[in-house]
């Protein structure tokens, strides 16, 4: 019973950061445009999330600034993709360097910072569960808001009026520009977006997962997060699967090395990507998924 | 007039760089050996200085060079490890760095060849490597004794008798440092049980984050982490009120009642030879060394170990000094039962660095 409950509790912690960016950049992917930026919008996020609750005390406040500066890093990947019509992939991979030489100088002063505060917040009653509630509602607001969000993204893609007008863009935006819309404002708000969502990924891992600041240190989530959206055959209501797969992989990469399970070391370390990759095989061959039409142009 | 000006400044460029090259030369022709007459050190880093390890306790050689040797020294941090270090450590030349420290293993290739193109400076390389010669210098602490004591300590100190390594990659130091923390341990309990696990990365702090809470679920009640970073660990400990080494430096500040201890890089025993260097005497060196030799040491003990185990604790450090206790004085067995060093035998610090099992008593692999 107690196994189960640090698996499940670590494969959660460690899945939902990268829900948060994998559900953003679906958003984007869905508008037509990659956001490879996420990785460095996850950076923004915990570095100045972690600086705000450290300062302030206030998880509320450290998310409402680490959207914003998640926000403009987003805003620049935008500007570049859209409007100046580069290279979305070059231009996301560049801001991710620029994302950690920013976070790097000014998180300096807060390395060696301790968060002095602590955002658990069990849900009463539940929280009671047997298994369940130690692990799925004994977390911390964002990780409640992280169970709702592929659910809520799927509402607004699918049955709100500005989702399908996103997703036309992402199709065929002459058809939108003909309907009256601006398609390049919907991609500016849909790359935002998925800017915002990642940094809120970011906050939760740093404040919450791993409390504390540290360079670079989302080491990678963010491309996972990204790669992983073909996973999910960019259908808001899958992001669960491909996240908390790779949240149990990595739990899984410690666990069976805890319990002296004779498997190489080095197996372990392979499973998060291992599980991903297999997921991804398994998913292309067995349907062919659904990529928005401005995204086969680059693929 | 613009001609004039455009040729005139052209003309102060070159007589400029015509002097510099004879005040390069002049100097280099005074130096006889490496790093005579030092003013500057360059110290390059893979990370940033701040990260409460590995990187942080150059900051401490840094502080005894300026203040002992009374050399500046110039830090350049999160220098990749590829061919832009060359360019790095160009530039510090250029500067007047005349001893470099580079402090990575993916350095080294690159450090030869900077040796080979600059006989005038000293290279002083922490990692072991071939390349030890002429102008290019090693220095390497020794890990098993500070590990050694620091698991005699974390024996004493556990009260569930489950203790937790947290692992970067399975490469010698690490091994060495896994398995002299169990004979320390041992040494006090002999059938205390050590929980290692290898997270693959020097700095991952969500796999720091997964592995230190699911260590401290299994019942390991003191951590010990071999990573760059520490601080991740030192907060997870902190929240769930177990206690944890740091590792490479000493970064007791950081919360004491929750740090124990950690194996620090200790800078005593170099800075004389930089001040032989300094004065024109360099020779090529290859230090490696442990407590008695000053390149490694105990960092400062935790607020909450009782007096009296701090007294042992240094006890136990003395006796590794006075020669009383081999960290891997045989009998040392693996986990499969072989031998490693039969009873008696007193290994080399190469043998120790050839060890590739982890010994009886850990809970874990490194295959």
């Amino acid at each position: 019973m107690n196994d189960l409950i640090t698996i499940l509790s670590s494969t959660i912690s460690a899945g939902t950061p990268i829900l948060f960016a994998l559900v953003g950049d679906l958003i984007g992917q869905r508008a037509g445009i990659i956001s490879l930026n996420v990785e460095g919008c996850m950076l923004v996020g915990a570095c100045a999330g972690f600086m705000t609750a450290a300062t302030t005390g206030s998880l509320l406040l450290a998310t409402l600034v680490a959207m914003i500066f998640g926000g403009l890093l987003a805003l620049c990947q935008a500007f570049l993709a859209i409007t100046r019509k580069r290279n979305m992939m070059a231009s996301g991979f560049i801001l991710n360097f620029f994302a950690v030489g920013l976070t790097t100088f000014f998180g300096r002063n807060f390395l060696g910072r301790s968060l002095g505060a602590d955002f658990t917040w069990d849900i009463p009653i539940l929280c009671e569960i047997p298994v369940l509630g130690p692990t799925v509602f004994s977390q911390d607001p964002l990780t409640y808001f992280s169970y709702l969000l592929p659910i809520l993204a799927w509402f607004f893609l699918t049955r709100t009026k500005s989702g399908l007008l996103l997703c036309s863009v992402g199709e065929a935006p002459e058809v939108t520009e003909a309907c009256g819309y601006h398609p390049k404002r919907i991609q500016y708000a849909a790359v935002i977006a998925a800017g915002v969502l990642a940094a809120i990924g970011g906050v939760q891992m740093s404040t919450v997962y791993t409390i504390s600041w540290a360079n670079d240190m989302v080491n990678g989530r963010g491309f996972i997060a990204s790669a992983v959206v073909v996973l999910c055959a960019w259908k808001a209501e899958r992001a669960y699967i491909p996240a908390y797969i790779f949240g149990l992989a990595q739990a899984l990469q410690v666990f069976l090395q805890v319990k002296g399970v004779p498997i190489s070391m080095y197996v372990t370390m392979m499973m998060p990507y291992l599980m991903t990759l297999a997921a991804l095989a398994i998913i292309s061959i067995s349907k062919k998924p659904a990529m928005p039409e401005k995204l086969k142009i680059i693929s | 007039m613009k001609k004039l000006f455009a040729c005139l400044l052209v003309l102060c460029l070159c007589l400029s760089l015509v002097a510099c090259d004879s005040a390069e030369q002049g100097e280099a022709a005074n130096s006889g050996k490496p790093g005579a007459g030092a003013t500057k050190m360059g110290i390059i880093l893979g990370g940033s200085r701040d990260d409460y390890g590995f990187n942080y306790s150059f900051v401490s050689l840094a502080e005894q060079v300026e203040e002992e040797v009374g050399i500046e020294v110039v830090f350049k941090e999160n220098v990749p490890q590829n061919s832009d270090y060359e360019g790095v450590v160009e530039e510090l030349i250029a500067q007047g760095c005349t001893i470099i420290f580079p402090t990575q293993f993916g350095y080294l290739e690159y450090t030869k060849a900077l040796a080979d193109r600059h006989p005038e400076v000293a290279f002083y390389s922490i990692p072991i490597t071939d390349y030890n010669g002429g102008n290019f210098s090693t220095i390497h602490g020794e890990l098993q004794e500070p590990w050694y004591v620091m698991g005699a300590l974390a024996a004493e100190f556990s009260e569930t008798g489950k203790l937790g390594f947290i692992g970067s990659m399975p490469i010698p130091d690490v091994i060495v440092a896994v398995n002299a923390y169990t004979l320390g341990a041992q040494s006090v309990k002999p059938d205390i049980e050590v929980n290692a696990v290898f997270t693959g990365s020097w700095a991952d702090t969500g796999l720091q984050t997964t592995s230190c809470n699911q260590l401290i679920d299994a019942g390991c009640d003191v951590i010990a982490p071999f990573q760059d970073t520490i601080k991740t660990i030192v907060e997870i400990c902190d929240s769930r009120d177990v206690h944890c080494f740091g590792c490479n430096a000493d970064a007791y500040e950081l919360n004491p009642s929750t740090w124990l201890s950690a194996c620090e890089n200790a800078w005593g025993g170099f800075i004389p030879v930089l001040k032989e260097t300094v004065a024109g005497n360099y020779e090529c060196v290859d230090m490696r060394g442990g407590f008695e030799m000053g390149l490694s040491d105990i960092a400062t003990l935790g607020d909450d170990i009782p007096q009296e185990l701090k007294d042992k604790t240094m006890a136990l450090r003395q006796s590794i000094i006075d020669d009383e206790i081999h960290v891997f004085e045989g009998p040392v067995i693996a986990q499969d039962g072989s031998v490693v060093f039969e009873e008696g035998y007193k290994p080399t610090t190469e043998e120790i660095n050839l060890i590739n099992v982890l010994v009886k008593g850990i809970n874990g692999t490194l295959n």
